[in-house]
């Protein structure tokens, strides 16, 4: 069903659904005591909730009378799978650098400052880098480690931040 | 005030931070695959890490020299390095085809610090004086103020003011998430400890810039493999009679791009082509442009820089932001603790002296370190996209998390990217969500605080004629469009006719170079190869049925 629809009009419909579910929180919410005459901590976003659900209706109603493809014609899978490996890489990389301090100190270590982000980064950018095409060994492994250095460098001793 | 700007501009902080700044523009400016918001989000941490006159020297140096940077690729390689350069190209291309590289950049750097100095002086004149009348308004009419950029944002720039006014609803409902200012009462924070202070900024704004960048860029592999350089560079430096004979374009295209610049919702690209245009049109022998006439280079760079001091008139006076560049400039100076505004001009002119200095550093030494550097600098355009987008998703998370030193402002980053990557893959313009983000705040506050004043009357907005009046300016910049189409097809009346359209542009500047493969640009033009499309209201679904990587490099005849 939801496949038979455009993009736009697929947009409306989520946006609708979002301005709805929106609302219901609002309508579920305290108002809070403000001044007389003052409106509430409902008041704004409810004013926005209202406005967003006219606009996905007219968006709706413009895919729907629209002449644009539908939403799976011309998908070009290649390039959504670039997307989602990059994505997910990406992810995967947060995920380690955050856990990968309490891992060690469960293992009995003592993670010094920048352990995470030095163990991971590397990695990080040479899957990145295969992934996205580089085949020359030497070069990933030397933008790899070479850029872990000079972020560690500008961030953790020029910038004082805390590091993972 | 001439010392308050030397005092506040000539310390080694600041001097360092602009010339940093100056480097940084001129290499993300000239990489076509990288723009000058997305760079500027990827610095906010690192500005705010700074104290306030070397973080904001910093941002302003990248936007001077990242409008400088983008002739480079044009002129070189045929390919805009930000969309404020696609007019340069018209000639400058085919300059360099003719051996005249070194000539025609030369000539683009140089009239692009005179359309920077110009609009400089503008910026002098005109804030202090729009500043002040700013100052009587009262809270009724800094609401209708405030809704009129937010709607200018919206309605200006992108193929549909509803897409745009979508994405400015999504930005504010993300605002009003956390505790409300006035009631304390918790909005959206589904019992989220951390959502209870807001969405951090930081990492909203590198994830609107620089994740759906990354992803568009892998999408459709641009600037995949590197680029060979169409010339080699001979002699850099334009002779006087070079430099007279496109003076008067200079001049007129600052004046042009500085007028442009102070109207909120336009960009580089729009203030470039029409530079260029009224060039051409201006000129006795038109028969050398696009083929390399040195007039269109000199006009379209004077013009697009003529936009960096005139989009800073009403940054600073008014606090609206004139394109999604000083967007991501107002969200740092919050960041910063400054508010521009009318009031900035009297309780901070150090700052106000501040801007204009770097301004006035930022484009001197733009100019000196192109005409020294110009030759290393090309040099960077072979740099593969492959190889920088796996460096910018790193620079992306520690720059969010760096921020508080949490994890959750790295999710929230990641977040807003894909957010910011689906919109932009299905035509809506991202940067009016962070007005949204960046002007909520206000535009609630003033909303409310009316509302107090007039014991909860709406008529508060009608009944004062400046506040009434801005609301019709809004309302029209958002309706008049589609009457104004409605009504041709009433009346019948065709297209304007114009051999050089700026582009719609989505967001604008930096997000999405303009297509010059458009018909309506002028046919004896070189034309952009497909990878000029980047994220912005452009569509690059359009683009992204090419199942093999796009050549980076097109050689037109």
């Amino acid at each position: 069903m939801l496949a038979r629809l455009n993009r736009d009009a697929l947009w409306g419909l989520v946006l609708l659904l979002l301005a709805a579910w929106a609302g219901w929180m609002i309508s579920n919410q305290s108002a809070g005591h403000a001044l007389r005459g003052a409106p509430g901590a409902t008041f704004f976003p409810g004013i926005l909730a209202g406005a967003l659900a006219v606009l996905a209706v007219i968006l709706l109603i413009q895919g729907l009378v629209s002449q644009q493809p539908r939403v799976l014609q011309d998908v070009n899978w290649r390039s959504i799978a670039r997307v989602v490996a990059v994505m997910a890489l990406t992810i995967a990389y947060v995920q380690a650098m955050d856990r990968l301090p309490g891992l060690l100190r469960a293992l009995g270590g003592f993670p010094v400052r920048g352990t995470a982000f030095s163990l991971t980064t590397p990695p990080f950018l040479a899957g990145l880098l295969v992934l996205l095409g580089e085949r020359r060994w030497w070069l990933v492994g030397l933008l790899a480690l070479v850029t872990t250095g000079a972020l560690y460098v500008a961030f953790v001793e020029l910038l004082n931040v805390r590091f993972p | 005030m001439f010392e308050l700007v030397v005092s506040q501009t000539l310390t080694p902080g600041v001097v360092g931070a602009t010339l940093a700044g100056v480097l940084l523009g001129l290499a993300i400016g000239s990489m076509p695959g990288l723009n000058v918001t997305m760079a500027m989000a990827l610095l906010i941490p690192v500005s705010v890490g700074l104290p306030t006159g070397p973080g904001v020297a910093l941002l302003v140096a990248v936007f001077v020299a990242g409008l400088t940077g983008g002739a480079y690729s044009a002129i070189l390689l045929n390919i805009p390095g930000t969309p404020s350069a696609a007019a340069t190209l018209v000639d400058g291309h085919p300059m360099a085809k003719q051996g005249d590289g070194g000539r025609a950049l030369g000539l683009a750097v140089i009239s692009s610090a005179i359309g920077g100095l110009l609009s400089l002086v503008v910026l002098i004149l005109v804030a202090p004086q729009l500043a002040r009348v700013a100052r009587q308004f009262g809270s009724p009419e800094l609401f209708a103020l405030v809704l009129l950029g937010v709607m200018i944002i919206a309605g200006f720039g992108t193929k549909s003011v509803i897409k745009g006014l979508i994405a400015t609803i999504i930005g504010l409902l993300v605002m009003t998430v956390g505790l409300d200012p006035l009631t304390s009462e918790p909005r959206f924070t589904f019992g989220v400890v951390e959502l209870q202070r807001g969405v951090s900024l930081i990492p909203a704004m590198i994830g609107l810039f620089a994740i759906p960048q990354v992803l568009t860029t892998v999408s459709l592999q641009i600037g995949w493999g590197g680029s060979g350089i169409a010339t080699k560079l001979t002699r850099i430096f334009p002779s006087l009679a070079d430099i007279r004979h496109v003076l008067p374009a200079v001049v007129r295209s600052g004046g042009i791009g500085t007028a442009l610049g102070i109207i909120p919702g336009t960009n580089g690209a729009v203030a470039a082509f029409m530079s260029y245009e009224a060039t051409r049109r201006l000129a006795k022998d038109k028969s050398r442009f696009g083929h390399g006439d040195p007039r269109g280079i000199a006009s379209a760079e004077a013009g697009n820089n003529g936009l960096t001091g005139g989009a800073m008139v009403p940054l600073l006076t008014l606090g609206i932001p004139g394109d999604n560049i000083t967007a991501v400039l107002l969200g740092a100076l919050l960041l910063h603790g400054l508010a521009p505004g009318p009031l900035l001009f009297t309780e901070n002119p150090e700052f106000v002296a501040l801007i204009f200095g770097v301004l006035l550093l930022a484009n001197l030494l733009t100019l000196a370190v192109s005409l020294v550097g110009i030759r290393g600098f090309v040099q960077i355009l072979r740099v593969p996209a492959h190889v920088l987008m796996p460096i910018i998703l790193v620079l992306s998370v520690i720059g969010a998390f760096a921020v508080q030193g949490s994890f959750f402002d790295v999710w929230v980053m990641i977040g807003f990217g894909v957010l910011g990557y689906l919109l932009v893959r299905h035509g809506f313009p991202v940067v009016p969500v962070l007005i949204g983000i960046v002007l909520g705040p206000a535009l609630e506050g003033h909303l409310r605080r009316s509302l107090v004043i007039a014991d909860g009357d709406v008529s508060v907005f009608v009944a004062r004629p400046i506040a009434l009046t801005l609301l019709i300016v809004a309302a029209a910049v958002v309706f008049g469009p589609g009457l104004w189409r409605l009504a041709r097809q009433i009346f019948g009346l065709g297209p304007p006719s114009s051999p050089l359209t700026p582009p719609v542009s989505g967001d604008d500047d930096s997000d999405s170079p303009p297509d010059t493969t458009d018909p309506a640009t002028p046919p004896s033009g070189p034309s952009t190869p497909r990878d000029g499309h980047l994220p912005g209201g452009t569509d690059p679904e359009d683009s992204a049925h090419h199942s093999e990587p796009i050549p980076r490099r097109k050689d037109t005849p």
